[in-house]
This record gives structure tokens, sequence and C-alpha cells, in this order.
């Protein structure tokens, strides 16, 4: 299992973004598109072209899965997409890795680990 | 316009793409703020546009659909649509075949009609060029009969090797001389009438049908209508031409020195 997840790291900013907003909540596109705009604090945007092509591919590979429009939503056009289990592992597999680059990359440049709050 | 030109980019995308996405896309444009920020989206579809046709090899394969909304409960009817239809192979390919098979029959049938019901005639001249053509040579050409006629050969005086087959105009019809050519039998007086195609090199090369009969003069003919010639500069004198069932002209009669004459082509 964890070798098959190796297999697709390390994942595109869009992907890891992606994953990671819908980590939190289920989000529609736009939802989306502005989380992520905001765990970047503005650096990282979205467009909706290379949203929905990124959703696509992880809604084939089951990482993602579409709940459709929610009833009594504000806009009909809205449909919102859920973190599954698969993309959740996929997920913790591309932070575990990150975290791994980071620890290197501090004892490399020889920075003082954060201090836990 | 620039939402235009947006719905028009959404909607070039691959159909399963766009019918799944193309609505949120449009909604995201929507909440755009700004010139600036809605071009930036624009720029983003059209990049996304290029990248789903020529890196995604998917396109055509549905994604899992997600659970819709009950129509009973929206109070909204549900239709369905034959857009996500993909036909199998086979059966495009026998469409295919009989597409082609109605196109030849159609062909046929328009051109029977020309032919049998509207007698026109349709040209297909093939020309023994093994000789060297060069102007005033006498060549042979063969006009290949349609299918109610008999091969005809004649010789004529020809700079072009298509002139036999060109068509005379008279009052915005277009008529062939071809089919009047033959020899005619008359009973009453006997004898025997030649009608051929003439060029005239004064009046530029101009065709016409020439009467000749044993004992009288050659009499030019210039066409009034399918069925009917005026003889050149004898007045209101006419040949008439007489087709049968299968339009195929069988026989002439005129009047001349005040002699009526009908004959049969031989």
């Amino acid at each position: 299992m964890a070798e098959r997840l190796d297999s697709y790291l390390p994942l595109s900013s869009a992907v890891l973004h992606t994953l990671l907003a819908l980590a939190g909540e289920d989000l529609h596109g736009y939802g989306i598109m502005q989380e992520i705009a905001r765990q970047s604090e503005g650096i990282y945007k979205l467009g909706p072209g290379t949203l929905y092509d990124n959703l696509q591919k992880l809604i084939q590979l089951g990482w993602v899965q579409e709940l459709g429009a929610r009833r009594g939503d504000d806009d009909p056009r809205r449909r919102y997409y859920r973190l599954t289990a698969a993309g959740r592992d996929v997920l913790k597999a591309e932070t575990a890795r990150l975290t791994q680059v980071v620890r290197e990359a501090r004892s490399r440049l020889r920075l003082p680990n954060p201090r836990r709050a | 316009m620039l939402r235009y030109l947006y719905r028009c980019a959404v909607r070039l995308h691959p159909s399963s793409f766009r019918r799944r996405f193309g609505d949120e896309m449009l909604y995201i444009f929507d909440q755009q703020k700004g010139t600036l920020a809605a071009l930036g989206v624009m720029v983003d579809c059209v990049c996304s546009l290029l990248r789903q046709w020529t890196l995604r090899s998917n396109i055509g394969i549905e994604l899992p659909a997600a659970p819709m909304l009950s129509p009973a409960e929206e109070h909204i009817p549900s239709f369905e649509t034959l857009d996500p239809f993909r036909p199998r192979a086979s059966a495009v390919i026998h469409g295919a075949a009989l597409s082609l098979i109605l196109f030849c029959m159609s062909v046929f049938a328009v051109r029977y009609s020309w032919i049998h019901i509207l007698n026109l005639r349709i040209p297909r001249v093939a020309v023994n060029s093994s000789e060297q053509v060069g102007p005033k040579t006498r060549q042979q050409i063969d006009v290949i009969p349609t299918e109610d006629e008999s091969v005809q050969s004649k010789t004529i005086e020809s700079g072009s090797p298509h002139v036999a087959d060109a068509p005379v105009r008279a009052r915005g019809v277009m008529i062939w001389l071809d089919p009047y050519v033959g020899k005619y039998i008359s009973k009453s007086p006997p004898t025997e009438i030649s009608i051929q195609i003439e060029r005239d090199p004064l009046k530029g090369d101009h065709l016409s049908l020439s009467l000749a009969a044993a004992g009288h003069p050659s009499l030019a003919l210039s066409p009034v209508c399918p069925t009917r010639f005026v003889i050149d500069g004898a007045g209101n004198s006419y040949v008439d031409f007489t087709a049968d069932a299968r339009g195929k002209i069988c026989c002439l009669g005129f009047v001349i020195n005040g002699n009526a004459i009908t004959a049969q082509r031989q």
C-alpha cells in the first residue's frame, strides 16, 4: 500500500494544495480556490481551469469524491467535493515526505528548530 | 464581452469535461471582481483548453456520477438526453455503409430522371487523342452513348476535341445537337435525308445542324426549342423532330417547296 502511494509522490503544487484545502471540510470549486489562497497567504492562486483539470484527475484516482449540489445552496451551479480516505492517505504520505525534506534542510542550513507552542 | 469569450472557451473543452465542470467554471468567472481578475481567469481557461486537448488521454471517459437531487422532491421534471451516448464502432461502420448506399441510389435516381424523364443529355466524351491534335485536323470523336443510345461515331472538321458535344443555347435552353444527327428515310416522296453538325467559322465556330436531302441544297437549321428547328433563310419554315417514349429522336417532318415530308430515322 505504502509503495503504491509512493509512486504518486511528490505531488504537484496544485494537487497538494487542493487535497489540503479539502482536508478540513467539503468545499465547492470556488471555495477550494479561496481556501488555497488563504492557506498560502495569497502566494499561490489557482485558476478554475487548472483546478477542475486537477479535480478531474483526483476524482479518477479516487482521492476526491464529488458530492453534487447541496440543497438550499446560494447557487445551484456549485458542486461540493470531499476528500476520500485514499486521498487522505496520499496527503499524509506527502506530508511525511515534506517533513523529512524540511528536517533535512534545517539540518544542512543549521537552522534552529521551531519552538513548540 | 469577456464573459461571452469565456463561455466560448468553456464550450470548446471536451464534452465530458464541459458537462461536468462547465457550469462551475462560469460560476467562478461570475465571482471575479474587476476586469484584471476576469482576464486572469480567461487566460487560465485557455491554458486548460490546450491542456485538455493535448495532454489528457481520457477524453470522452465519463467520471463517476455525483448523486443527483431527487427530482420529485424538487418538483422539477426529470429528462434523459442522449448526450453521453457513444455508438459502437460497428454501428458507425454500418451507418457509414448505409449512407453511402443511399447516396449512390440518390445519384442514380437523379441521373435516371434527367435522362428518361427530363430528356436531358449528360455528356460523356472520350477522345481518341493518339494523334497530335492540331488546328483543322480530322479526328474521330466517339460519343459514349447514354443507356438508350447506340454508339455514334462522327467525323467532323474540328480544331477542338470537345466541340462536337458542345451545347447550343436556344431561348435560354441548352440543346445538344448529337441526338439529332443521323439518316432519316422518307417514303413519300422516297428520299434519304441526312442531318449533320456543321461549324460556321464566320460566326466564331458556331455549331448548327444541316439538313441535306437528295436533289436539294443543304439547309442550315437553328434550334428554337428541343423539338423544333427553324430553316435559316426560309422565313417561317421549320423542321419538327419527334422523340419516342424513351426520349430518342425517331422522326422529323418539314415542308419544302410546298411538299410536306415526314421521315423516319434509319
